[in-house]
């Protein structure tokens, strides 16, 4: 436990806390279970940072944590059902999105599946390549491009159906 | 990524990330945590280590004072010589060895001359249930009850009795020399006197489920499935392909070794090309991925008359059937057009069930009852309750709120105990306490929400057949009120 780890591992968490917790927050839709994810993901990485850091892999280390804990959770019966935003009804709205397109996405987004969920946070959320993305879900970069495209094709249905005021193209 | 839809998409998604309220916590919480998770590892890896130092010195111990341990063998014994015939020596490894492993009488069979009957069944038994399903065999659970069978009837058949017989220990060393010279091809020309029958017969029925209580072998099941299928909507084969185990897909939702849910998406060859016709069998509502009766859902669903649910989104029609055990059989059809009288009446085939002791569902709750009653037992005369979404787990969300005064989220929901593991304290809580309400000793779990995490309660009965859950943001949201609407008998139902 000495400070190399301790240091390096403080100004990891500060800065890339928030980017975790969202992303676990897109996957699992609930910010207590975002919250335990992370919280997981980085008493795994605390363990493993000599090993992460000298791989100069400590993003995609973290990111299979979370992928891997949110999997563990769907994967028990009684998780199955994924609540919808707790804090949806009494958050601010984001900048540049108005409410009902947030609302609009965040239906579409929980009406994927998990594993296209996942495709869609790691690809357009943390803007990896479909090799990152396979190696990632361990998975064959033929598995992403379909989990992408229909996933894609999905949400374009879904939130062409419900249309949006705002938060248009920029 | 260079669709402009995709990338507008992408900056949706982005800008949605952006709008969630993160919780901030300080880094020295994580550091806190990590530094536990270190000790524990290294603690249990510690004592891991002492535990197997202590077992290896304790046999060592045990055994240096054994003066069999370090004998020699005598010279004079004919075991000098045995080596040299190898039947003799593999049988009696296998006896020794093969009663205790399966791998055992594989081995023993390898060793076998090709031209022993012990060699078919070494390939038999290793590959049994492949290549007898594409046969097309009926009665799967025969065959590799068979497989598994007929390696030990040619070990012990074969190289086992027939040598032993030949170098006998107790013959005298001098007419060692004769004994490997005596080629093991001519072991085999005894006739077997006992018949390797196999001890389950072959199930060549197809209308009866390929139950096994022991071990439920999942594509046996899957082919029967199919053949129950096909017996309904392709009775000519024209359409459904056989399940065949190395291309066909299976999906199966395990918990504590037991099957909540099994299915597969078998091949159907239509006039517009190769589709899928999918089939899952789950013991219940919660373990079907079924949106019908949910308010954020697209589906366009329908109950017919006579019975179950037939639904259409994204290129797909379903058809969802429960049985009367509780069990809930879905077909897919990636056609729109797929009838959905045959997919309805397949589906209610009641030999599409789980095999071997599925878990058994509790009785369906209605999920307007439930959400009506939610509202009669938690929102106050001056208070009002506005749903926001509903579906038939059940789950009900909206917000509530007290003199026209919006007061957070308040929600309802229930899980079935069978499938559930029942009250976790998660991390994201502040405290957890257990309440013990009336004088017959039931029992809630209340637990607080860090603040940062959104605040607000939980109250969680764990009944006999639903955990039934309040959860507001609210924390002066009165919680009395939930301890009795959770505990009410009406969500307890039984089958």
């Amino acid at each position: 436990m000495g400070g190399t780890r301790d240091d390096g591992f403080t100004a990891y968490v500060a800065g890339r806390r928030s980017h975790l917790f969202r992303t676990a927050y897109l996957l699992c839709g609930d910010p207590h279970r975002a919250e335990d994810i992370v919280q997981t993901a980085l008493a795994k990485l605390y363990v493993a940072w000599p090993r992460a850091s000298r791989a100069d892999s400590v993003d995609a280390y973290v990111r299979r944590v979370i992928i891997n804990s949110h999997l563990d959770e769907t994967r028990r019966p009684w998780r199955r059902e994924s609540p919808v935003d707790q804090d949806r009804l009494d958050r601010a709205a984001p900048s540049g999105v108005s409410p009902e397109d947030s609302d609009a996405l965040w239906t579409a987004l929980r009406a994927l599946g998990p594993k296209q969920r996942r495709v869609v946070v790691l690809r357009h959320y943390w803007g990896l390549s479909v090799e990152e993305t396979a190696a990632d879900l361990g998975v064959s970069p033929g598995t992403v491009k379909s989990q992408t495209s229909a996933a894609l094709d999905k949400l374009r249905t879904a939130l062409v159906t419900a249309p949006i005021q705002g938060g248009g193209p920029r | 990524m260079s669709d402009p839809a995709d990338r507008h998409l992408e900056d949706r998604l982005h800008a949605l990330a952006h709008g969630v309220n993160v919780p901030v916590v300080p880094a020295d919480d994580d550091v806190r945590r990590g530094r536990r998770r270190l000790l524990r590892i290294r603690l249990a890896m510690a004592g891991a280590t002492a535990g197997t130092l202590a077992i290896v010195l304790g046999v060592t111990g045990l055994t240096a004072g054994d003066p069999s341990a370090s004998e020699p063998p005598i010279a004079n014994e004919p075991s000098t010589s045995l080596p040299a015939d190898p039947t003799t020596s593999a049988s009696e490894e296998a006896e020794s060895t093969g009663r205790q492993e399966g791998g055992g009488d594989t081995k023993v069979g390898a060793q076998a001359p090709p031209s022993s009957p012990s060699g078919s069944a070494e390939t038999d038994g290793t590959d049994a249930d492949t290549d007898r399903n594409n046969t097309g065999v009926a009665g799967s659970a025969g065959n590799v009850t068979t497989g598994d069978s007929e390696p030990h009837g040619g070990t012990t058949i074969g190289p086992g009795h027939a040598p032993s017989t030949e170098s006998d220990p107790t013959s005298a060393p001098t007419s060692a020399a004769p004994t490997p010279t005596s080629t093991p091809t001519s072991t085999p020309t005894s006739t077997p006197t006992t018949d390797p029958t196999p001890t389950a017969d072959p199930t060549t029925d197809p209308t009866v489920p390929p139950t096994d209580t022991t071990k439920v072998r999942v594509h046996q099941v899957l082919r029967y499935y199919n053949e129950v299928l096909a017996e309904q909507l392709d009775p000519d084969r024209d359409h459904l392909q056989p399940y065949n185990r190395k291309t066909g897909n299976k999906e199966t939702t395990k918990r504590d070794g037991q099957l909540f849910a099994l299915g597969s998406n078998y091949r159907w060859d239509g006039p517009d090309g190769l589709g899928g016709l999918e089939v899952t069998v789950a013991s219940g509502w919660d373990q079907v991925d079924w949106e019908c009766g949910a308010s954020y859902t697209d589906w366009e669903c329908h109950a017919p008359s006579s019975g179950g649910e037939v639904a259409t989104h994204d290129g797909l029609r379903q058809a969802a059937v429960e049985h009367v055990d509780g069990q809930v059989v879905v077909l897919t059809a990636d056609d729109v057009a797929a009838d959905e009288t045959a997919l309805l009446e397949a589906a209610a085939d009641d030999r599409l069930t789980l095999p071997g002791d599925a878990p058994v569902s509790p009785p369906t709750l209605d999920p307007e009852a439930f959400a009506t009653a939610g509202v009669t037992a938690l929102v106050g005369p001056d208070e009002s309750f506005t749903r926001t979404s509903i579906d038939r787990t059940p789950e009900v969300r909206g917000s509530w709120s007290v003199a026209d005064t919006a007061r957070g989220t308040l929600s309802w929901s229930v899980r079935p105990a069978y499938s559930d593991a029942g009250w976790q304290c998660l991390k994201s809580y502040r405290s957890c306490t257990d309440l013990v309400i009336d004088s017959s000793g039931r029992v809630v779990h209340v637990a607080a929400v860090k603040k940062k995490l959104g605040g607000g309660w939980v109250v969680e009965y764990d009944g006999p057949a639903y955990a039934v859950r309040v959860t507001t943001t609210d924390q002066k949201f009165p919680r009395k009120r939930a301890y009795a609407f959770v505990t009410d008998v009406a969500w307890q139902p039984s089958r």
